[in-house]
């Protein structure tokens, strides 16, 4: 009888057997659904996020950044940087295949960077290419890139495929002209076919340079801009696995309230901002600025527009980053809002209007309710995207709510967001980046240095004197960074995301994903 | 017959013209332009905005660009999408299929049901069955089509595993899967044709019950039904074409809440894509093909009322 309890006892303790580790098993297929249909089928042409995310699965660069931020190897096995700053010379991995079959050479390497760099053909990463002075084939598996001028972050711009993609040379025709289909890439999977509208097909490619991977045998795209059906789709099984879900539904998963549907969070995906007309009145004047600044609450914004999800924001880079800088918060705090009002000089006549655009209702709403009971009178116009971006571009708006990427190195952003060019271009209606039009010459001469330092610790130091510069005027207010959140099927598994919501990068996305039968 | 025919072919002349520069200038008017939407909120110069702007042909003054459209399209070249550099006729016609298909399943399960539906609540007006015909035609007219998309897909899709909730599937490849995948959408369109056709037959229907031919024929001791289905009907149906050609005309256009909610790959929803993306080329080449398919439609139905009444002359 003893031993029976004992026995007993220790079949509660250790419940069955013990469960084998899940093992990733090769096969199966992934219906994933998009948000929007793809549009470009040139890889060098960002049309718009969608296009960028799926071409993650067939296209590779030199380098890649993983989940976690860092810089590692893709195409290129190493790289050395000359003394000085300017050489950068990339060893490429020997015997990698394009989904046509043929070998990956230095030839096509020089192309695809020629390609990018050349302002004719309008690529998206001439922006980081245009730093480049000129592009050399050492030898079949050696490139070499020679600079302008010394610049810290330019191995941060070649990790990704931004600046540029990896394709057969002359695969691509010049200028943004017409495509009969996608060029060959070299990534774990192969495209297969786009009906318009419906899916785009991709099929796993045999030779991929990574031995084993992907698992799945395809994966289909399928565009369904509905949020809601897209969500019903994915609880029904129509869908594996779903982008942009809404985030009423993912309380609902974390609550578990949906049975067999996890979500995944890309944490900085999103950056919300509002940001000022600083060369036009009234917010050419820095107290009616702060005084909006003070009437924020960014946790009850949070609360209100994003369902709790996402993290304040007081500066371009989440405090994560290694660029994080610590600066004094401005705390809800009414008293002030009405003591700066009132040395403004402004009466009860301020009604200042915030543009914002459709889809972020939520956010307006909340907004303007913290911001009429702090006493500014605060009128909202929502207007559809293109009209939203024509007015933001010409300047024609005294406060906007904006969004904003997640900056590759802070060179990319505070001396191009907040530098004294773009109020040149501001005062000719054509913003692009600079969209507040500030201009701080103290914060630009500091932060110009920065980028030619390489020593990232001396950087850090000149970026902590520049930036809080820049925020304590309040060309705009960080409000916070949002994630985007996956949601899919409890059979999906191995699925990671970075800060970005890349779904696929040389260390992580599908190509490390299987499906449980 | 033909030469009125003819005749009406030749009148659809002028009204494409009409119909093709009123889009064109509409179409601009819209603040915002492709090379925007395009870059998004993306770090790009001001070099490579203009560049796009040039090579897409949008730096010219706008009547250079219509005149520049207009001579390629009555050469038959409807020009390239601004997105993907694809043929604006190859990437309509791609689409054009889906939407025919769920126009001519709505249309068939649309007049299915109004037919009898119509014909019984005038009939038996007044009675139960016609104050049931008429609920559900009061449904079907107020019920907004998005809301029903979205019960129809939450309740027959999602709870109950019916039918897919979204998507498509090539008839040829797997009929099966395609009359699957067609059923909750014709139900939505073919409810809200149903509605407002079965209303009108039923008034058609009223009159022409009252009419001295009817009380003729039974007092010479017609049967009922023959009365009814070869008489009254078709001549009601005069009045019912015409709200059953303006809805034909309606759902070969396509109708971009239901194929947005269903993802249904057709042309109305590719149309809203090059709203949002302001893809010019692509809007004015539908919309021209559009005006095309409703003249056509209305051509139809003018032949058809001939058919139904030898009466009428077609002038």
């Amino acid at each position: 009888m003893k031993r029976l309890l004992v026995l007993f006892l220790l079949l509660l303790i250790f419940p069955g057997f013990p469960r084998a580790a899940e093992a990733p098993k090769t096969g199966g297929r992934l219906v994933f659904g998009l948000e929007k249909d793809i549009t470009s089928l040139n890889p060098f042409l960002r049309t718009q996020s969608t296009d960028e995310m799926v071409r993650g699965l067939f296209y590779e660069a030199l380098l890649d950044v993983d989940a976690s931020g860092t810089i590692v190897p893709s195409l290129a096995q190493s790289w050395a940087a000359s003394k000085d700053g300017v050489e950068y010379t990339f060893k490429l991995r020997p015997g990698v295949k394009f989904h046509n079959g043929q070998e990956m050479t230095a030839e096509d390497v020089k192309w695809c960077a020629e390609y990018s760099m050349n302002p004719k053909n309008g690529a998206t990463g001439l922006n980081y290419m245009k730093h480049v002075q000129s592009v050399t084939a050492l030898d079949r598996y050696t490139v070499k890139l020679t600079l302008k001028e010394p610049m810290a972050p330019f191995l941060a711009y070649l990790a990704g495929i931004r600046a540029f993609v990896v394709v057969p040379k002359e695969s691509v025709p010049h200028g943004a002209e017409t495509l009969p289909t996608f060029p060959p890439g070299t990534g774990p999977f192969q495209f297969k076919e786009w009906k318009s509208g419906r899916e785009i097909a991709f099929v796993r490619f045999k030779d991929y340079r990574q031995k084993g991977l992907p698992y799945l045998d395809e994966v289909l795209f399928k565009p369904v801009e509905d949020p809601t059906v897209r969500f019903a789709s994915l609880r029904a099984g129509d869908l594996d696995m779903i982008e942009r879900t809404p985030y009423a539904f993912v309380r609902k998963v974390d609550g578990g309230e949906v049975r067999g549907i996890k979500a995944t969070a890309a944490d900085g995906a999103g950056f919300r901002r509002l940001i000022f007309n600083v060369i036009e009145p009234p917010f050419n004047h820095p107290k009616l600025r702060q005084a909006v600044a003070y009437a924020i609450d960014k946790k009850e914004y949070l609360q209100g527009a994003f369902w709790g999800y996402g993290n304040p924001a007081d500066q371009r880079v989440p405090a994560a980053s290694s660029w994080f800088i610590r600066m004094p918060q401005r705390e809800r705090d009414l008293a002030r809002v009405k003591g700066l009002l009132k040395e403004a000089g402004v009466g009860s006549d301020f009604e200042p209007e915030l543009l914002g655009r459709k889809g972020a209702e939520e956010e307006h709403q909340v907004l303007e309710r913290q911001l009429v009971s702090a006493g500014i009178k605060v009128k909202v116009t929502v207007l559809e995207f293109g009209a939203y971006r024509t007015r933001q571009r010409r300047g024609e708006f005294q406060m906007i709510l904006y969004g904003g990427d997640l900056p590759l190195d802070p060179h990319d952003t505070y001396p191009v967001d907040y530098g004294c060019g773009g109020l040149e271009e501001a005062k000719a209606k054509r913003r692009t980046l600079n969209v507040s039009g500030y201009c701080n010459p103290e914060a630009d001469r500091i932060m110009k240095e920065a980028g030619r330092i390489t020593d990232p610790k001396r950087r850090h130091e000149i970026y902590a004197r520049a930036v809080p510069l820049i925020y304590a005027d309040a060309p705009e207010i960080p409000l916070a960074f949002v994630p985007r959140f996956y949601t899919y099927h409890e059979k999906v598994k191995g699925f990671i995301t970075d800060a970005d919501g890349r779904i696929n990068a040389s260390a992580f996305g599908l190509s490390r994903v299987w499906v449980e039968r | 017959m033909i030469r009125y025919i003819l005749r009406r072919l030749i009148e659809l002349i002028p009204v494409l013209f009409l119909v093709s520069f009123l889009v064109f200038f509409i179409i601009h008017l819209i603040p915002g332009d492709p090379v925007e939407v395009m870059l998004g909120e993306e770090r790009h110069d001001q070099a490579t905005y203009e560049l796009l702007r040039r090579q897409m042909g949008l730096d010219e003054p706008i009547h250079v660009q219509y005149w520049s459209w207009l001579r390629r399209t009555l050469q038959g070249d409807l020009g390239y999408s601004l997105r993907t550099k694809k043929p604006v006729f190859d990437t309509i016609v791609e689409r054009y299929p889906a939407t025919i298909y769920l126009a001519l399943s709505s249309l068939l399960l649309g007049t299915l049901i109004a037919i009898p539906a119509g014909t019984v609540a005038a009939v038996r007006q007044n009675t139960r069955w016609d104050y049931g015909a008429m609920g559900f035609a009061l449904f079907g007219i107020s019920v907004p089509n998005f809301w029903f998309a979205l019960l129809l897909i939450l309740g027959f899709g999602l709870y109950l595993g019916w039918f897919p909730t979204m998507g498509y599937a090539d008839p040829g490849t797997n009929l099966a899967a395609f009359l699957w995948h067609l059923t909750l959408p014709t139900i939505v369109l073919g409810t809200d044709m149903a509605s407002t056709v079965t209303r009108y037959l039923r008034a058609e229907m009223l009159e022409q019950l009252r009419l001295d031919y009817v009380r003729t024929a039974r007092a010479k001791g017609l049967p009922p039904r023959l009365v009814i289905y070869k008489h009254t009907l078709k001549n009601s149906l005069i009045g019912a074409t015409t709200a059953i050609g303006l809805h034909v005309g309606r759902l070969l256009g396509g109708s971009t809440v239901v194929e947005t909610v269903f993802a249904w790959p057709g042309v109305a929803r590719l149309v809203l894509e090059a709203v949002y993306a302001r893809d010019y080329p692509v809007l004015q080449g539908a919309v021209l093909l559009l005006a095309l398919t409703y003249v056509g439609v209305n051509l139809v139905v003018d032949v058809f009322y001939k058919w139904l009444d030898p009466r009428i002359r077609l002038r």
